[in-house]
């Protein structure tokens, strides 16, 4: 049947594509455990991301990579904090009867606005920004693709980075007591618009590494964020709204669970095809058995 | 009596002013393109550019009748509702005399009520579904390949070239759905063992089914990548990166997504090798058209034109010479002249064998109903890496293979 | 009669007699379309509003709801010998139906966990329908017949402006009986509620299955007024829109989230106008007016002339 070699490479697979959607799916967290909002342009955050660090490589020239990424989460930084001053701050300030369908909506007109914008303005055709490394690496008796390996790294380090800020500095702290709880936070000195700000800033910037790391992997069109988008609220779910851990073992959890269902489920006329089903339904299995998602903070 | 009359030449005249007025004014010709997602944009946007192209060809020569003649785009997103409702917009509220365009059968299909109750002329760029012509519609003309078509002359040549287990994955699209049904009851019939593996046109990551087939024992001797757009690029690279595919073991087939030149942008030297169908003449048939209307297509948007792209300029300008042909734009000069009239194109001259005056026969398929029947299909195999499509080997038909005889692509060699 | 209940049999009969007559103003078929679809949306925009504005469930299920409907309906007419009256019908509860099963299981969930499960729901229904294209006939469409036995447009007019009409009626009266009183009460604070002896189970519920059979009912409208039914319709990008004319409308406002529905869908196609950059405007425009009308742009409208809420 299946040779343990086989396993290990669909595991592997899996395990990598895991560690990139964690990284997207830690934007949304931040993004939501801080300002209460569902940011329905997250995908288009990742996809900027990824023409930014495409722009800065490959039609710029001359740099290495890496420093697109670094970049691309600069400008995502910019355009993060520029919208949520512009058009979500007015949430807070008490101003909007609905605050929910406000969000999702202004955060739905962006998503439209930017994915046509992007292709009006960079044209229809796919790009890709060179690799950070060509070629495979031999792990044992695996071979891995070199790319998905150094991406996959990475978003490890910057996920690792995110904890640290979150939990070590003052910042970092400060945004943990807004989204736990905004009054006694602005009490005790800390404003909770420039958390917002910061917290949203940051959860853009992470999409937007997201896509330049994944860039030099898939390419890019300008509706390449709709899909990342759609398995980042699944992950945030599944993991619990607002949870750090939950969004990094969520995204891993997704990221095997359709890897190896692609891979080992034996209808081929379905086995791929119902890629992304599989995530949705082990994210439908556990909100029935905790509607607050793995590791979501209980009422 | 003498006042009848001139109560009569008076009406007569101002009949005949109101006629001409109302064929004053520009002529208004509809084009149907997917132009933003979800539709699939990569194809539609430069088919409207090329269809832009000949816009100014033709009012730079006068016009038609004297008239400006104007292309209304209607953007069908790739959805068939929407489709309807940018042909009903062109049709009743832009007023255009024929419609050309789709890219998606799914689209071409939804508009066909639309063409034969409103009695508009229309001319498929490149939907492939055999029903938009099989349905037997006056209205409805079509240069691109049909799915039976291409079936018949790409499944030749697998089977000349000797080819038994092809590794196959199909996008759940319109167009590819109805094509596997074909492909898979062509290769049945010749004897070659395929798996169908269907995938979303999405989908980003096709490494789990790839390793899948790189499993397999012995090892396929094709792999066919089904997909078009952004994944056309994704599945050859991860096919190449496990080994798969372009392999001495296995060679890897693409989409025609794959003649632009961003499949070595994505896929990189994963190209090299891989054999792509296009729909059209090869570069050692172009017409004069061909060759002049593609430099100046470069030169605007730096790129050639792919047959896709040709589809939009031929069905346009075809739609324009019908006009002139029939010396009117009245929906029945129009298809009266399609019928009858002959017209060299950039992808070869273009003629609709079976009309109303000549009905499909019994023995021949019911899609030839107004279809170009001297449709062109080639295959060929790149040979370098960041080869343009016209210096890669022509491997097949026979007629303008550049291989030697008995040779229908070129394995890749041993490392 | 009360000043506003004048008010307001002044506004609805003169909205009805605008509709009635606008087929024999406006011969145009094209136009004719758009309203057909603009009076579709109004109904979904309508039936959101009933679901959260009102009960406060955000749920992203109605368009699934709408595709559930559609495809039972046509399906059934292209694989059985069902009658098409039967077929409908079956549509109808079918949505109803799931209706039912989403709302017991989105009891449990609250806020952005219902919202998220639902679109979870929604993306399914598209992928299953879509990867079961040898049953469905997936992204190729399904051919679904039409009702009338007519290339025109009109009796199709007359029917979902009949339906639109009778629809906002009766969702209007439920919400003036004492559901509409649970229903906010839910909406508030549903432990409160329950606490006050409200069965929030039982009201949660019938808001989603009073929601859902209208989702399904202009859901088999649309299947075989555009004849037509492709998974990609039931796209997350799709139940946005919705959402987007119920907000514009006023989230709070039957009416005002009808007439939402039907002014963003003539305002979408206007937009046609502009080519290339569709889209981007409109995206533009969706930003501007949630940021700028932040209650929506007819509610405050109409309650000024009314002098009260619906």
């Amino acid at each position: 049947m299946y040779s343990p070699e086989f396993f290990l490479m669909q595991g592997a697979n899996g395990l990598i594509m895991g560690c990139l959607y964690a990284l997207m799916a830690l934007g949304l967290t931040l993004i939501f455990s801080v300002l209460k909002v569902i940011n329905f342009a997250h995908g288009e955050f990742y996809m900027i991301g990824g023409y930014t660090a495409y722009f800065l490589v490959s039609v710029v020239g001359g740099v290495n990579p890496l420093v697109g990424v670094i970049f691309a989460m600069a400008v995502l930084l910019v355009i993060g904090s520029l919208f949520e001053v512009s058009f979500l701050r007015p949430m807070h300030l008490g101003s909007v009867d609905r605050p929910a369908e406000y969000a999702i909506l202004v955060t739905f007109g962006l998503s439209f606005f930017l994915q046509n914008l992007v292709l009006a303005l960079a044209g229809p055709f796919p790009h890709r920004t060179s690799s950070f490394m060509a070629g495979g690496i031999k792990i044992g008796v695996l071979t891995l693709s070199a790319d998905r390996l150094i991406a996959a790294g990475l978003s490890l380090v910057l996920m690792a980075a995110l904890l640290l800020f979150v939990r070590k500095t003052w910042t970092g702290k400060a945004m943990r007591a807004v989204s736990q709880d905004k009054d006694a936070a602005s009490v005790t000195g800390i404003n909770p618009l420039s958390m917002n700000n910061i917290a949203f800033a940051i959860g853009a910037s992470l999409a937007g590494a997201s896509g330049a790391l994944i860039a030099p992997i898939f390419s890019v069109v300008p509706d390449v964020g709709v899909l990342p988008s759609l398995r980042a609220f699944i992950i945030v779910v599944l993991g619990g709204m607002g949870s750090i851990k939950g969004a990094i073992i969520g995204g891993i959890v997704i990221g095997l669970v359709e890897s190896l269902g692609a891979g080992l489920i034996p209808d081929p006329s379905r086995a791929l095809a119902y890629r992304e089903l599989y995530g949705l339904i082990i994210f439908v299995l556990v909100l029935l058995f905790r509607p607050r998602g793995l590791f979501g903070e209980a009422a | 009596m003498k006042r009848l009359l001139v109560v009569a030449v008076v009406l007569v005249g101002l009949v005949a002013v109101g006629a001409m007025a109302a064929d004053e004014g520009p002529i208004k010709i509809g084009v149907v393109l997917p132009m933003s997602p979800p539709g699939a944009y990569a194809s539609g946007n430069p088919m409207w550019w090329a269809v832009l192209q000949a816009v100014q060809e033709v009012n730079e020569a006068g016009g038609i009748f004297g008239r400006e003649v104007v292309a209304i785009l209607g953007d069908t997103r790739g959805v068939p509702e929407e489709a309807r409702a940018a042909t009903e917009r062109l049709i009743n509220k832009d007023n255009v005399v024929g419609i050309v365009g789709n890219y998606h059968s799914s689209c071409a299909l939804a508009e066909l009520d639309l063409f034969k109750n409103y009695h508009i002329p229309y001319i498929g760029a490149e939907p492939w579904a055999d029903d938009v012509t099989a349905k037997g519609y006056d209205e409805v003309f079509r240069i691109s390949i049909t799915n039976s078509m291409y079936t018949d002359i790409t499944v030749d040549w697998m089977v000349a070239a000797g080819f038994k287990r092809i590794a196959t994955v199909h996008e759940i699209t319109d167009y590819a759905l109805g094509l596997e049904k074909k492909l898979t009851a062509a290769w049945n019939e010749a004897g070659i063992y395929s798996e169908i593996t269907f995938t979303d046109v999405k989908t980003e990551d096709f490494t789990p089914t790839l390793i899948n087939f790189s499993q397999w024992d012995p090892p396929a001797d094709m792999m066919y990548g089904g997909v078009t757009g952004p994944g056309a690029y994704r599945i050859l690279k991860q096919s190449y990166d496990i080994g798969l595919a372009p392999s001495p073991d296995t060679v890897f087939y693409g989409t025609n997504a794959c003649l632009n030149p961003e499949v070595w942008e994505v896929a990189g030297e994963a190209a090299k090798y891989i054999v792509v169908t296009q729909i059209g003449l090869p570069p050692s048939a172009y017409t004069e058209v061909t060759k002049t209307e593609n430099a100046k297509f470069q030169k605007a948007y730096g790129r050639l034109m792919n047959s896709t792209v040709m589809e939009g300029y031929d069905s346009f300008m075809l739609m324009c010479e019908a006009i002139k042909f029939a010396g009117s734009t009245h929906p029945d000069a129009i298809i009266d002249a399609l019928e009858v009239m002959e017209w060299t194109g950039m992808r070869g001259t273009y003629s609709f064998l079976y009309g109303s005056t000549n009905p499909v026969p019994e023995d021949q398929p019911d899609y030839m109903w107004h279809q170009w029947p001297d449709v062109s299909e080639y295959l060929l195999q790149y040979t370098e890496v960041g080869q343009s499509p016209e210096d890669a080997t022509v491997v097949w038909p026979p007629v303008f293979s550049e291989l030697p005889e008995g040779q229908y692509f070129i394995p890749v060699p041993e490392e | 009669m009360e000043k506003t209940t004048l008010k307001k049999l002044c506004l609805f009969t003169g909205l009805l007699l605008v509709g009635l007559l606008i087929p024999l103003i406006v011969k145009n078929s094209y136009w004719l379309h758009v309203f057909a679809m603009a009076y579709f949306y109004g109904l979904i925009a309508a039936t959101w509003s009933f679901l959260d504005g009102y009960a406060g469930q955000f749920s992203f299920g109605n368009i699934a709801l709408v595709v559930i409907a559609g495809y039972t309906s046509g399906l059934l007419a292209e694989y059985t010998g069902l009658p098409l009256s039967l077929g409908m019908i079956a549509g109808v509860l079918a949505a109803g139906v799931v209706g039912l099963f989403i709302g017991y299981l989105c009891l449990r969930f609250k806020g952005a966990y219902l919202s998220l499960f639902t679109i979870a729901f929604a993306e399914a229904i598209r992928i299953i329908l879509n990867t079961e294209h040898r049953f469905t006939r997936g992204p190729c469409g399904l051919h679904v017949e039409g009702l009338f036995n007519t290339t025109s447009v009109v009796p199709y007019y007359y029917l979902i402006f009949f339906i639109l009409a009778v629809s906002l009626f009766v969702m209007y009266r439920m919400l003036r009986s004492k559901w509409g009183l649970f229903f906010q009460a839910i909406r508030e604070d549903d432990e409160a509620a329950s606490a006050m002896g409200v069965n929030i189970v039982r009201y949660k519920i019938i808001a989603f299955v009073v929601s859902s059979i209208f989702c399904g009912i202009g859901g088999v409208f649309y299947a075989h007024f555009s004849q037509m039914l492709t998974p990609n319709f039931g796209q997350i990008a799709t139940m946005g829109l919705v959402i987007g004319m119920a907000v514009i409308g006023g989230v709070e406002n039957l009416i005002a989230a009808a007439l939402g529905g039907i002014i963003v869908q003539f305002g979408l196609e206007w937009l046609r106008e502009f080519g290339a950059w569709r889209m981007v405007i409109f995206g533009a425009l969706l930003m501007g007016v949630v940021r700028f009308a932040r209650n929506g742009l007819l509610a405050p409208m109409y309650k000024k002339f009314i002098g009260e809420e619906v």
